[in-house]
C-alpha cells in the first residue's frame, strides 16, 4: 500500500500518511547524535562529531552553527540541506534586524525555519528538507534561556532537553554496559537527572554524559557549545571536554562499586 | 440465516489440478574452493592455533585484529559477491562477503579465519571439511582450534534467573570444548539446553570426531527490532577469553578502526 503513495510528496495515503515526510524523518536518523539541554541560566548544545579525514579542513564539517550573535543551531541529517536552511535563516535574521530594528526572538526564527520546512512538504517538484534542528539562544532583554526543535514536517517544539540518536548498525544502539539504547531510553535517563534549576556546569555535564551513552570513541568526537547571557556563545576546548569525561567516568565507577557491594553481602 | 456447506476433503475425488507434489528441484552447489596467494608455498596451512570467527560477531572481532598477513581465501559458490568492494588490502570491510585466511605477523603459527558470509546449515559440514582438508599441523603436535560465535540474550536459556548485575556485567562469554581440549580456563561453560548451531556445530563436530582440541567461545550479542548488533562488550568478551586461552599470543585489536571502516555516507552529518 505504501509503495503507491510514497513517490509523490503532495499525496496523502488513504490512512493519512505523508510518506515522503516520514522518510525525511528517517534521513534525520542517519545523522549523528545531537543533544540540547536548557539550564537555569544557560543552554547547552552537544553533538557527536564525525571523524574528520586527515587532509580535510575541520572547519567545513560543522554541526553547530550561529544564525545570529544570540542564536545558535545544531542539526542532524543531510548536511547539504542544512547548509541551505542555515543560509535562509541567516538572511532572515538580518532582514528582521533591518526591518524591525530588533534582533529576532528565538521563537520567531524557529517558526521561520519550521515554516520553510513545511513549505517544502506541500509543493510539487521539491522534496522535504532531510534535517531536524535544535535552536538555542536568549531573546533580547530576556534572561530566560530558550531551546526549540524543528523537524522535516515543519513542526516545532520548545524543549527543556532534547536528544536524537543515530539509527545505524554496530554499536550505536547500546551503551558500554550492554543496555539497549534508544532515544526513549536516553530520554528516560535525562528525565531522571534533569531539574529546572540546573547550573551551567551541571547542564554541561548532563549533556556530555548523555552523549557518552552513544559516542563510543570518547571526548575527541564530542563538541559542546554553551550559551549564557553574559558570555554569549562558547565552544568548549577538547581538554575541557576530556576533563568532564574523566570526571563522569570516575562517578560511574563509584556508582558501579556501590552496586556491587550489596550483592557480595547477600551471596554470603 | 444461511449456512455455507463445507465438503470434507476426500482422496477419492478426482482433481483437475496437477500433482500436488512437484518434483523438488534441488540445486547442488560445488564444494567450497580454497585459493592461496601465489607466494604461499604448498597447498596447506600450517598452524599451531586456528581462530575462526563465525559471521555475526566473531568475524567482526577478527577484523579488528591488526598485523595480519593474507594467505588465501575460501570461496563458497552460492555466496553473492555483488556488494563486495574491490579492496586488495588485507583489511576488507566486514560487510564484504568473503572468508580470507590470515596469519599473524607477530606469530606466524596462528591462523585467523574471519568468515564474513553466512553458510547454510546444510553446507556447514562441507565447509568445515574443506577447511580442515587444507590445514595441517606439520611441525606442531596438534592444531588448537578456537571458534568465536555469538548468542543473543533473548535466546539464552538458564536454569535459574541470572542476577541482573552479573548477567549484564561484562565480559559475558561462555565456553564449549571438545573432549580432546585439555586447557581449563576461568570461563563458564555454555549451559544446556543452549545449542551451538551452524558452522560452530559443524566445526566442533569435526574436531570431536578427529580428536582435535577445539574451544568455542560464545559472546553475548544484543539485538534491536530483530536486528543483531555487535557491541564493544561482545568484542571485549572475546578479547578477555582469548587472553586466557592464548596467554603467549598478543592479539592487537583496534575496535575504533571498525567504526571508521564501515560505510559512512558523507551525505549525513
Amino acid at each position: 500500500m505504501a509503495r503507491s503513495y510514497d513517490r509523490a510528496l503532495t499525496v496523502f495515503s488513504p490512512d493519512g500518511h505523508l510518506f515522503q515526510v516520514e522518510y525525511a524523518i528517517e534521513a534525520v536518523r542517519k545523522g549523528t547524535c545531537a543533544v540540547g539541554v536548557r539550564g537555569k541560566n544557560c543552554v547547552v548544545l552537544g553533538v557527536e562529531k564525525k571523524s574528520v579525514l586527515k587532509l580535510q579542513d575541520p572547519r567545513t564539517v560543522r554541526k553547530i552553527v550561529m544564525l545570529d550573535d544570540h542564536v545558535c543551531m545544531a542539526f542532524a541529517g543531510l548536511s547539504a540541506d542544512a547548509r541551505v536552511l542555515v543560509n535562509k535563516a541567516r538572511v532572515e535574521c538580518q532582514s528582521h534586524r533591518l526591518t524591525v530594528e530588533d534582533p529576532v526572538s528565538i521563537e520567531y526564527i524557529t517558526c521561520y525555519i519550521a515554516s520553510v520546512q513545511q513549505k517544502y512538504t506541500q509543493s510539487g517538484g521539491v522534496r522535504p528538507f532531510g534535517i531536524s534542528t535544535l535552536i538555542m539562544g536568549f531573546d533580547a532583554n530576556d534572561k530566560t534561556p530558550r531551546l526549540y526543535q524543528t523537524d522535516p514536517s515543519g513542526i516545532y517544539y520548545a524543549w527543556k532537553i532534547e536528544i536524537w540518536l543515530k539509527a545505524s548498525n554496530y554499536g550505536d544502539y547500546f551503551n558500554k554496559d550492554g543496555q539497549e539504547l534508544s532515544s526513549n531510553t536516553v530520554r528516560e535517563f535525562l528525565e531522571k537527572n534533569y531539574h529546572d534549576e540546573l547550573s551551567t556546569d551541571e547542564a554541561i555535564k548532563l549533556t556530555v554524559r548523555s552523549l557518552l551513552e552513544v559516542v563510543q570513541t570518547g571526548a575527541k568526537n564530542i563538541e559542546i557549545a554553551v550559551m549564557t547571557l553574559d558570555a554569549g556563545i562558547k565552544n568548549l576546548e577538547i581538554d575541557e571536554v576530556e576533563g568532564i569525561v574523566t570526571e563522569i567516568e570516575k562517578e560511574k565507577e563509584a556508582e558501579a562499586e556501590k552496586k556491587k557491594k550489596p550483592s557480595a553481602s547477600t551471596s554470603t | 440465516m444461511e449456512y455455507e456447506i463445507y465438503h470434507q476433503p476426500t482422496r477419492y475425488a478426482s482433481e483437475d489440478s496437477d500433482s500436488e507434489f512437484e518434483e523438488e528441484t534441488s540445486t547442488e552447489y560445488e564444494p567450497p574452493i580454497v585459493h592461496f596467494i601465489p607466494s604461499k608455498q604448498g597447498s596447506k596451512l600450517q598452524a599451531r592455533v586456528m581462530i575462526i570467527g563465525v559471521c555475526g560477531g566473531g568475524n567482526v572481532f577478527l577484523a579488528s585484529v591488526n598485523g595480519k598477513k593474507l594467505l588465501g581465501t575460501m570461496l563458497l559458490p552460492e555466496t553473492d559477491l555483488k556488494g563486495n568492494t574491490f579492496s586488495q588490502e588485507a583489511l576488507t570491510p566486514v560487510s564484504d562477503k568473503n572468508c580470507f585466511f590470515y596469519t599473524l605477523e607477530s606469530d606466524p603459527s596462528v591462523i585467523v579465519v574471519p568468515c564474513n558470509y553466512n553458510v547454510n546449515d546444510d553446507r556447514c559440514f562441507i565447509w568445515a571439511k574443506s577447511l580442515f582438508q587444507h590445514v595441517e599441523a606439520e611441525w606442531f603436535v596438534t592444531v588448537d582450534v578456537i571458534i568465536l560465535d555469538v548468542f543473543t540474550a533473548s535466546s539464552f536459556i538458564t536454569s535459574n534467573r541470572l542476577d541482573e548485575q552479573t548477567a549484564r556485567y561484562p565480559p559475558f562469554v561462555r565456553l564449549l570444548q571438545t573432549s580432546a581440549a585439555n586447557k581449563t580456563i576461568d570461563v563458564p561453560s555454555y549451559e544446556a539446553p543452549n545449542l551451538a548451531c551452524n558452522l560452530t556445530a559443524a566445526i566442533l563436530n569435526h574436531c570431536e570426531i578427529r580428536n582435535i582440541p577445539a574451544y568455542a567461545l560464545f559472546s553475548i550479542q544484543d539485538s534491536r527490532h530483530g536486528k543483531t548488533i555487535t557491541t564493544y562488550d561482545t568484542l571485549e568478551a572475546y578479547k578477555s577469553a582469548l587472553s586466557l586461552l592464548l596467554p603467549g599470543t598478543k592479539l592487537l585489536t583496534d575496535f575504533d578502526q571498525l567504526q571508521e571502516s564501515r560505510k559512512v555516507s558523507p551525505l549525513y552529518l
